[in-house]
């Protein structure tokens, strides 16, 4: 099979993207000519052609927004785009495709049991309540380590199989060996059990969707043997923290234009966001498997950011990808405080520049070549920009302290008085404001314009303070996000190692953590604005949107973090989006979800070895393997160290070979039960057993 | 050995903490108890109990109440799955 053709949107596709490359560069090129005009030698010097260059570039990509959201938006306004899944597979029309085996995979990675569970449970609900759940299975893939986390992973599945009742069709599944990170263990799982299941719908850690969303998509998929990806646009909800609730807000507000226009533009050329989707096996099993990455330096090794990569793999195999915007019901989660954001971006900044890759490999459609390009510039931009301020800084630098150059092209007879034309600056300023502001009063207008939504976010009057409170802290936040995504851009091009691991979903920002983590860019703003009072007063105050940001990254970041700042919005009506005011039954059920754990002073391996009924299906478990004599050697070892000086005598490593192993597990119950009064062990049980009375 | 006494109730008192954290109610553990507790007076009858006693009315006891099971046995209400072996086309990307 190779790339589709002939297909009726590829025309549409086609003029689509020409009319946008053509409305980006006329703009482009006129903002050039503007920072032409601004600058005082007009581009003659080398540093000046620098700074046309960057501002090209980064004026390129905010145009490309601006122009993605009003395409978003005439879209809307019109009616929606006829050629999208939406328009061609109307509701009534997929009642009667019947529906095939689907797996709902949910890959999981030192995550919240309690919160990935409870998505778990909310999905399955709300799938049986759709009437059709005998075709989907459940799996939780985890990828944990740490047998303190997936000790209790195993112990909630079981809980919440209990819980849900025979029908429940939810397996566990833990990788002992992580090869290869998600794509790993997704490929492990296709391996093991693809070939049970036509499609498989994959989840994130925290996401959640509707049964009548998966029943949805799998229908389509069954319409359309040439879809190999769908795609949903997940919408946020749960947010608490103020930092959380003015994303969720953005994403209600904003999202759709952004999306709408974005899946009109890519049409069956779209990509994989790598959860809340739904994939066609078979296809991907044959076609999308990753090999290791075989470049120089950070190009080298497993692919971080898969899910675009997959898409451009299934495209090239000949089916299509598509971004269905209009699924009702997809959600996810957004990390609590700035500092996790941030703590997510240097993962997706390694995963994204990895794209470079592919960017000009063959057989990668023109469409993925854009997508890896615009993921790539989501990173690259904020070096862009602190490059342009960097050569902004030193071309007033030397404008200022330099005698004036009037012949600054040596090659040239004629002299060159450098001159500042202020209006042309102000008309600049104004345009790019208009630029990265305008999408953002397209989306209210287009809210105000639907009544149901309009009313399900305050009004119009709390709707338009909440976007005023958004771009304040929108403006307050991109200095600090710029100078965060210009390290780890630094810090990928030197391919330092990355950290994978959960994130964190619940927890507030102290002051230590805030002002540390921010530390080195107050420092800088400071010295920058200094520098910048020094030079030239009117530089200083040019200065001071970004200086001022950086300076205060830290309260703004404790102050964003905080949980009751975010529920003080909420009774104030603000930053509302439909989830709040009216949650769907899915969203209620993962609110109310009951606790799957009760909280514990032991710790999961110290339980699963004293606790009777957790040891006996730990035990039971385990992998029934070969009990050869190099095992029962390293068995009798672990355990009578164990014995002795506790758990904390074998390392997290021992501790899961000893839980795997099972023999090893009831050996450890039964000693343990007898150990000698003056022992760990035996403290250890009588709280056990306290705690049990 | 200490005190026979102190012995018997901490053996006594452990069993009962043993059963009522695998899941039995306190009178079925009342039960299990009475009969550890008439073995212990058997043994302590014949004679001094050892160590090795108590061991070995613990292990009895354990068996008889609460047996541990072996690794790979499925846990009841588990659902399985068996597995179904595929394979991964990996993509080639050319220069």
């Amino acid at each position: 099979m190779s790339a589709p053709r002939g297909r009726a949107w590829q025309g549409s596709a086609r003029w689509r993207r020409w009319l946008l490359a053509l409305l980006v560069a006329a703009q482009t090129t006129a903002a050039c000519y503007a920072m032409l005009g601004v600058l005082p030698y007009h581009g003659s010097t080398g540093l000046e052609r620098a700074i046309v260059a960057v501002s090209a570039i980064l004026f390129g990509w905010i145009s490309a927004g601006f122009w993605l959201a009003t395409f978003g938006f005439v879209i809307r306004r019109c009616g929606g785009d006829p050629l999208s899944p939406g328009a061609r597979f109307p509701d009534a029309a997929l009642e009667a495709v019947a529906l095939a085996p689907t797996a709902v995979v949910f890959p999981i990675y030192h995550e919240d049991v309690q919160r990935t569970l409870a998505g778990v449970r909310a999905v399955w609900r709300d799938v049986m309540r759709s009437g059709l759940g005998e075709h989907f299975t459940f799996f939780v893939l985890s990828d944990s380590r740490d047998p303190a986390v997936w000790l209790l992973e195993r112990e909630a599945c079981q809980r919440l199989r209990e819980e849900l009742g025979a029908q429940c069709r939810l397996h566990y599944r833990r990788r002992t060996i992580n090869l290869n990170r998600k794509t790993g263990n997704v490929a492990d799982f296709l391996r093991r059990w693809g070939r049970h299941f036509t499609y498989m719908i994959v989840m994130d850690a925290d996401s959640v969707m509707q049964g009548a969303a998966l029943v949805r998509m799998v229908r389509v998929m069954a319409s359309d043997p040439k879809i190999g990806i769908l795609q949903t646009a997940p919408t946020l909800i749960n947010a608490v923290s103020a930092h959380a609730r003015i994303q969720q807000f953005a994403t209600r507000l904003y999202g759709p234009l952004f999306t709408d226009g974005l899946a009109a533009l890519q049409l069956g050329e779209a990509v994989f966001w790598g959860h809340n989707a739904i994939i066609r096996v078979e296809a991907f099993m044959r076609h999308c498997g990753l090999r290791h990455l075989r470049g120089w330096g950070f190009l080298r090794g497993s692919v971080l950011s898969h899910d675009f990569v997959e898409a451009a793999c299934i495209w090239r195999a000949g089916y299509e990808v598509w971004l269905d915007p209009h699924v009702e019901g997809s959600f996810e989660e957004s990390p609590p405080t700035l500092v996790d954001e941030l703590e997510r971006d240097r993962r997706w900044a390694h995963g994204n520049l990895q794209h470079l890759y592919f960017l000009f490999r063959r057989g990668v459609s023109g469409a993925h070549r854009m997508a890896f390009a615009n993921g790539i510039m989501a990173y690259l931009a904020s070096a862009l920009w602190f490059a342009y301020l960097v050569l902004i800084t030193v071309e007033l630098a030397q404008f200022t302290l330099r005698p004036i150059e009037y012949f600054p092209d040596p090659n040239s007879p004629f002299p060159v008085w450098p001159e500042w034309q202020p209006q042309w600056a102000i008309n600049l300023a104004v345009s790019t404001l208009f630029v990265l502001f305008a999408p953002k009063l397209l989306a209210l207008i287009d809210v105000a314009l639907d009544r149901e939504r309009r009313r399900a976010m305050g009004g119009v009057g709390r709707l338009a303070l909440g976007m005023v409170l958004e771009m304040a802290v929108s403006i307050l936040l991109s200095p600090i996000r710029m100078l965060s995504h210009t390290r780890y851009v630094v810090v990928t091009l030197l391919n330092l190692p990355v950290r994978w691991a959960g994130q964190n979903r619940t927890e507030e920002i102290g002051w230590a953590h805030a002002v540390l983590h921010h530390a080195p860019g107050s420092v800088l703003a400071l010295g920058w604005a200094g520098f910048a009072y020094w030079l030239q007063p009117l530089f200083f105050y040019w200065s001071l949107p970004i200086a001022v940001p950086l300076l205060l990254a830290a309260p703004v970041t404790v102050w964003l973090s905080r949980f009751g700042s975010g529920r003080a919005l909420r009774r104030a009506g603000l930053l509302l989006t439909i989830d709040e005011t009216h949650p769907s039954a899915v969203v209620r059920d993962l609110q109310q979800a009951p606790a799957l754990l009760q909280p514990s002073a032991v710790g999961a391996f110290e339980t699963a070895v004293i606790d009777p009924q957790r040891n006996r299906f730990h035990v039971a478990q385990a992998r029934r393997r070969a009990d050869t004599a190099l095992r029962r050697q390293r068995r009798a070892a672990l355990v009578a160290r164990c014995l002795a000086g506790g758990p904390a005598a074998v390392s997290t490593a021992e501790q899961a070979w000893l839980v795997d192993d099972g023999r090893a597990l009831a050996e450890l119950h039964a000693a343990v039960w007898c150990a000698p009064p003056d022992t760990w062990w035996h403290a250890r049980v009588a709280q056990v057993c306290a705690a049990g009375q | 050995m200490s005190d026979p006494g102190e012995a018997s109730q901490a053996l006594l008192t452990r069993a009962f903490s043993y059963l009522r954290l695998s899941g039995m109610d306190a009178a079925q553990c009342c039960r299990a108890v009475e009969g550890l507790a008439g073995a212990l007076a058997d043994t302590l009858t014949r004679g001094t109990a050892t160590e090795a006693d108590f061991a070995a009315l613990w292990a009895a006891f354990i068996e008889r109440s609460a047996p541990v099971r072996a690794p790979g046995g499925a846990e009841e209400g588990a659902p399985t799955l068996p597995i179904l072996r595929g394979s991964i086309g990996y993509a080639r990307f050319g220069r």
